[in-house]
C-alpha cells in the first residue's frame, strides 16, 4: 500500500509533534492526539491522518490531512443538520453527498476524549459545498440497523501554508497539480465576476464614446477616375481628438482601383498620407457563381490637429481597364466597432482558459465520488 | 495571482480603449509626414513610393 510505505518512511510520524501549539482565529490549540483512518474501496486503501486539538474553552477539534490537503473541522450539535434531497442541510445550506465508506482506525497516538482503539470502524458519509465539508459519523450498536450513535461535524479547507503559519512548520508537501480535495475551493472563481463587470464597463465607455462621437460628415466627392491625375479639394475645418474615417466606393467589376490620398494640413507642414484599395471581381464556375472583394473601402486615421485641410486624391486602376466614378467621403469623429470587439475578445480569453480549467477541476473532483455529476449512472446509497 | 493580473490587465485595456476613442487615436494609421509649404508646390512632391511602386498588380 502506497499509503502504509509512506508511513513507514516517515516512521509513522506524526507531521505536528504531539504537544505542538498553533493558532488559528486568534486561538492557541494545543495537538494532543494523533490518530490514521483509512477506508477500503475496490481493494484500495484510501487512508488520511487526524490531529486532535484542544483549547481550554473551545474543546475539541480536528486538522485533518488527506492526500495532502488539511482541514479544519469542528462538532456540531445534534440537530443542526439535516437530510435533504440531494445530500445535507446546515443553517438552510445544501451540502452535495460525495461520499460514503466505513473509516476504520489504523494507529492511534497521544490522548483522546473517548477510548479509541485500532480496528474501530464507523460508517462515515461525506457531504461538501466547497471550501465546506459536512461528515456524519455513525456508531452503530446492537443488531438494529437503525441503532447507533451520529455525530455530524463541519471541515473548512485549509491551504498547507495556514497549517504552516498556525503550528511553525516548514515545507509541508503541496498538493501535486491535478489533485483535488473533494472540498477544495476553486480559487480563480472570482475572475467571472470580473470579467462581467469589466464586460459591462467596456459597453459603457462604448456608449460614451459613441456618444461623444461627432460623425460628422466633412468632405463628400465623386471623381472621374483618371490615373496619373491629382485631384486637390476645397479647404474643409477639422478638429482635433476626433478620429477620421474615409470610404471610397467605386462600381468595379473583375477590377481594382487604388486611391492614393494625403491630408494636408494650410497652416503647418503636417500632412497625413493614405492609401485605399477598391477591388471586386465575380463570376461562374461550375455553374456556380462566386464574387470575392468589395465595391468599398474603409480607412481609419488618427485625429489630426485642429485647422483647415485639403485632400489631395490620386488614382490608379487596372492597366487597360474602365475607369468610373469614384466616391470619396470623410467623417470626423466614428466609434470604430471593431475596437470594442478587440477589447471584448481580449477580455474574454483568460476567464474563456478558466472556465475550461474549472470544468477540469470538478470533474476531478468528482472524479472519486460514487455521487459524481459527471458520472452517467450513479450508485445509490 | 491569476485573477489579480486579469484585474489589472483587463483596466488597462478598458482604460486604452477609452482613452484612445476620446483622443481620436488610431492605431493602424500610417505615419505623419511633414512637407514643407515650398516643397508642397513643387509637382509631384506627393506621389509616395508606398503605394504606386509596391508592386500591387491586383486581380484574381
Amino acid at each position: 500500500m502506497k499509503f502504509l510505505s509512506a508511513l513507514k518512511q516517515r516512521k509513522i510520524k506524526p507531521i505536528i509533534p504531539l504537544g505542538a501549539t498553533g493558532q488559528f482565529d486568534g486561538r492557541k490549540w494545543i495537538n494532543i492526539g494523533f490518530m490514521v483512518r483509512s477506508i477500503s474501496s475496490e481493494g484500495e486503501k484510501f487512508a488520511w491522518e487526524e490531529y486532535l486539538l484542544y483549547e481550554r474553552r473551545l474543546g475539541f477539534r480536528w486538522l485533518v490531512l488527506s492526500d495532502d490537503h488539511w482541514n479544519f473541522v469542528e462538532p456540531l450539535p445534534p440537530g443542526k443538520v439535516a437530510s435533504s434531497f440531494r445530500g445535507a442541510v446546515l443553517e438552510g445550506v445544501e451540502f452535495k453527498k460525495f461520499q460514503r465508506g466505513v473509516a476504520c482506525v489504523d494507529l492511534v497516538y497521544g490522548e483522546f476524549y473517548w477510548k479509541v482503539t485500532v480496528g474501530e470502524k464507523v460508517e462515515v458519509v461525506d457531504y461538501i459545498r466547497p471550501p465546506k465539508m459536512l461528515s456524519c459519523e455513525i456508531t452503530r450498536t446492537g443488531d438494529h440497523p437503525g441503532a447507533g450513535e451520529v455525530n455530524w461535524s463541519l471541515g473548512s479547507y485549509l491551504n498547507a501554508d495556514e497549517v504552516e503559519r498556525a503550528f511553525d512548520l516548514k515545507d509541508l508537501t503541496r498538493p501535486a497539480w491535478g489533485n483535488i480535495a473533494p472540498n477544495q475551493p476553486f480559487r480563480h472563481k472570482k475572475i467571472y465576476a470580473y470579467w462581467g463587470i469589466m464586460t459591462a464597463a467596456t459597453c459603457l465607455v462604448g456608449l460614451f464614446l459613441v456618444i461623444i462621437g461627432s460623425g460628422k460628415l466633412v468632405f463628400s466627392q465623386s471623381f472621374a477616375c483618371e490615373p496619373q491625375n491629382e485631384y486637390f479639394s476645397e479647404p474643409f475645418e477639422l478638429h482635433g481628438r476626433h478620429n477620421l474615417k474615409i470610404d471610397v466606393n467605386a462600381p468595379v467589376e473583375n477590377s481594382w482601383i487604388g486611391v492614393e490620398g494625403t491630408l494636408i494640413h494650410d497652416d503647418s507642414d503636417i500632412t497625413q498620407p493614405f492609401g485605399m484599395i477598391v477591388e471586386h471581381y465575380s463570376g461562374i464556375e461550375d455553374g456556380e457563381r462566386w464574387s470575392e472583394g468589395s465595391r468599398s473601402a474603409t480607412i481609419y486615421l488618427s485625429a489630426v490637429p485642429s485647422g483647415k485641410y485639403r485632400l489631395r486624391l490620386a488614382f490608379e486602376g487596372a492597366p487597360g481597364g474602365i475607369h468610373p466614378t469614384v466616391n470619396v467621403s470623410l467623417t470626423q469623429g466614428v466609434h470604430r466597432l471593431r475596437n470594442f470587439f478587440v477589447v471584448l475578445g481580449v477580455l474574454a480569453v483568460i476567464p474563456v482558459c478558466v472556465l475550461f480549467y474549472h470544468w477540469y477541476f470538478e470533474r476531478r473532483r468528482w472524479e472519486d465520488s460514487d455521487y459524481s455529476p459527471f458520472h452517467t449512472t450513479k450508485k445509490e446509497g | 495571482m491569476l485573477v489579480k493580473t486579469y484585474l489589472l490587465t483587463g483596466i488597462a485595456l478598458i482604460g486604452l480603449y477609452g482613452v484612445m476613442g476620446f483622443l481620436g487615436w488610431e492605431y493602424d494609421t500610417p505615419p505623419r509626414q511633414s512637407i514643407p509649404a515650398s516643397a508642397r508646390n513643387t509637382p509631384g512632391v506627393y506621389r509616395s513610393h508606398h503605394f504606386w511602386y509596391s508592386g500591387y498588380r491586383g486581380g484574381k
